[in-house]
């Protein structure tokens, strides 16, 4: 599957955009950039985590806390999501490549926006399609999710049964740490 | 002889790819023929200075990707890989920080014997840092206590994660000769199953000037009345920022810090500490500093401070502060402690011991003679030891080494599981 690139952003009147936070700050800066530039009047809102950062300022933020977005992580935000009533969807690509962005292209699948789009990594606009980001036949990713199902716990399992052995620490090194906010 | 390189980042970024450049100059200059494999991206192009393939998904993001996505994906990553190495024919594979276990298994299965830095823990912690969730260092080897302990949480991504690591680590002990930079380095990869058969200490390297260019240097660079700290690296939690900003109000003397760094989590963490410790005023921050402006600080610089709160493998930070006669303020871990010689080169503290670490930011300020002193002693220590012939030599024969005893399986587990000692 290819994805459509796209000559310019929808002419269209949009009010209210949702960024994705999945890249890091320049990345979605540059996006961000673009957007305001194209949508002047437009308010924007932004889900993901790590949103302590003058970027977001201003911005209604729905702060997960779990490593990576996926549905699981949107969930406590869906409600809130479509009462946000968002004309655009964008999300973020970290690099040349499409891969690993399944999971967050699913809760893009879930976003009632009428724009979806994707801010490519050479700041390039895409139309936005879920099926861009999966690649197989649906029958052959549904066997491997299931075996996956079926692995990962015995992943978990295999590792516990490993014994964790000798402890090193050397001597002035084994200090508890302070708090500091990491 | 020819090698062929495997990087997942083959541009200037941290010191691992400092010296992997170093090394690829160093190789070729004696006469080794240097053939790349690196990741397709916008940042690394061609260098037109070695011959060099640009492969698609070499990082790959294994944690946030499906299996089957993996799999389907990373099946093309294997055959471009056995299709250069048939094309090359290298005598020895050199994997530089990769973690991907599609790369190695690739690697493993053309039976070129192969070498491989271990720059982190990333071998055997899941977490990569070997920091425990309370964010004090972690004592245990890979096994029960990654769970136990709470670094793997019972999530998908986790388990993921878990697995890369399980299979890297299990792959690693095959037909693979793992270059450690440091002695703490080594007792952890004993600790985690590793054979010393297996292991090669090869400390990393740096260019080092004449003293009396460095001494110049300094003399040009200095900022006359002012006491100039400084502090290079990422600023992520383990390189210890943290703890050396909440140590500086602590300091007596009147200072300068600058920091040299890259990435988001300066702004992120780091700022509003600064901000809300009242020390913007004493702290300047560049961003991404080409490695000929770094040099210019390095000999600026009065202290350079290497507050790293992890095992560090070894820091290659510590090392180029000696060449420019400067001396360091480090914390006692991991590799740190083969290069700062207490008292001799620099000084010690203890992780996480502010009052210490102001203290001897203060020794240092406060006496001119002792900087001098400890600033010559380092740049020696670092000719002695740490210098790039001295590195090449080690590496040449390491490569001379593994190619003399071919691809042997003297590595493979007698079980799935290798149990730690």
């Amino acid at each position: 599957m290819f994805a459509h690139k796209l000559q310019n952003l929808p002419q269209t009147s949009i009010r209210r955009i949702l960024i994705l936070r999945t890249a890091p700050v320049p990345q979605v800066r540059l996006a961000v950039e673009q957007l305001k530039h194209a949508y002047p009047e437009a308010q924007f809102s932004v889900l993901g985590r790590q949103l302590n950062h003058s970027l977001f300022a201003g911005m209604q933020k729905f702060e997960i806390t779990r490593p990576w977005l996926n549905l699981s992580g949107y969930r406590p935000f869906h409600r809130a999501v479509e009462a946000g009533d968002f004309d655009m969807a964008v999300m973020c690509l970290n690099g040349d490549s499409w891969v690993g962005y399944e999971q967050v292209s699913r809760v893009m699948k879930r976003i009632p926006a009428r724009e979806k789009l994707v801010a490519g990594y050479t700041m390039e606009w895409y139309a936005w399609r879920h099926d861009i980001f999966q690649e197989g036949s649906w029958l052959a990713r549904r066997a491997i999710s299931v075996l996956e199902t079926v692995l990962l716990p015995l992943v978990y399992l295999g590792v516990m049964a490993m014994p964790s052995g000798r402890k090193y620490m050397p001597a002035g090194q084994g200090r508890s740490a302070p708090g500091y906010d990491r | 002889m020819k090698v062929l390189h495997v990087c997942s980042f083959y541009r200037p970024l941290g010191g691992a790819e400092k010296l992997l450049f170093s090394v690829l100059n160093l190789l070729e200059s004696n006469g080794v023929e240097n053939v790349i494999v690196a990741p397709k991206a916008q940042s690394s192009g061609p260098t037109g200075q070695r011959k060099e393939y640009f492969v698609d998904f070499l990082e790959y993001p294994f944690s946030r990707s499906s299996l089957f996505s993996s799999v389907w994906t990373n099946r093309k990553l294997v055959a471009a890989l056995r299709e250069i190495i048939r094309a090359e024919s290298p005598d020895v594979i050199h994997l530089h920080n990769q973690q991907n276990p599609f790369v190695y298994w690739a690697c493993l299965r053309s039976g070129v014997p192969m070498v491989r830095n271990v720059h982190d823990p990333r071998l055997y912690c899941p977490t990569n840092w070997r920091l425990l969730p309370d964010n004090s260092l972690c004592p245990h080897p890979f096994g029960r206590a990654c769970i136990t302990e709470g670094c793997v949480k019972p999530t998908r991504n986790d388990a993921r994660h878990l697995l890369t690591t399980f299979v890297n680590r299990q792959l690693s002990f095959r037909n693979t000769t793992l270059i450690i930079e440091s002695r703490e380095s080594y007792e952890m990869a004993l600790q985690n199953g590793y054979k010393d058969e297996q292991l090669h200490l090869i400390p990393n390297c740096t260019s080092v000037p004449s003293l009396q260019t460095a001494l110049e240097n300094k003399k040009r660079h200095k900022h006359q009345g002012q006491n100039t700290l400084l502090f290079v690296g990422r600023a992520s939690y383990e390189k210890g920022l943290h703890f050396l900003i909440h140590a500086l109000p602590k300091v007596r003397n009147d200072f300068k810090l600058y920091i040299l760094t890259a990435g988001d989590y300066y702004r992120q963490k780091i700022e509003p500490l600064v901000e809300r410790l009242n020390l913007s005023s004493r702290v300047e921050v560049r961003f991404d500093t080409s490695y000929e402006e770094t040099a210019k600080f390095y000999s600026m610089a009065d202290a350079v401070i290497v507050p790293s709160i992890w095992f560090e493998t070894f820091c290659l930070i510590g090392i180029e502060a000696y060449s420019h006669a400067t001396p360091v303020i480090a914390t006692r871990t991991g590799g740190i402690k083969d290069w700062c010689v207490d008292g001799e080169t620099g000084f010690l503290v203890d992780i996480f011991d502010e009052d210490a670490l102001a203290a001897r930011i203060d020794d240092l300020l406060d006496d001119p003679d002792t900087r001098a002193k400890l600033g010559v002693n380092g740049f020696l220590r670092a000719t002695e030891l740490y210098s790039e012939q001295t590195y090449f030599q080690r590496l040449h024969a390491l490569y001379k080494q593994v190619m003399d005893n071919g691809n042997t399986d003297s590595y493979r587990l007698p079980r799935l599981a290798r149990r730690p000692v």
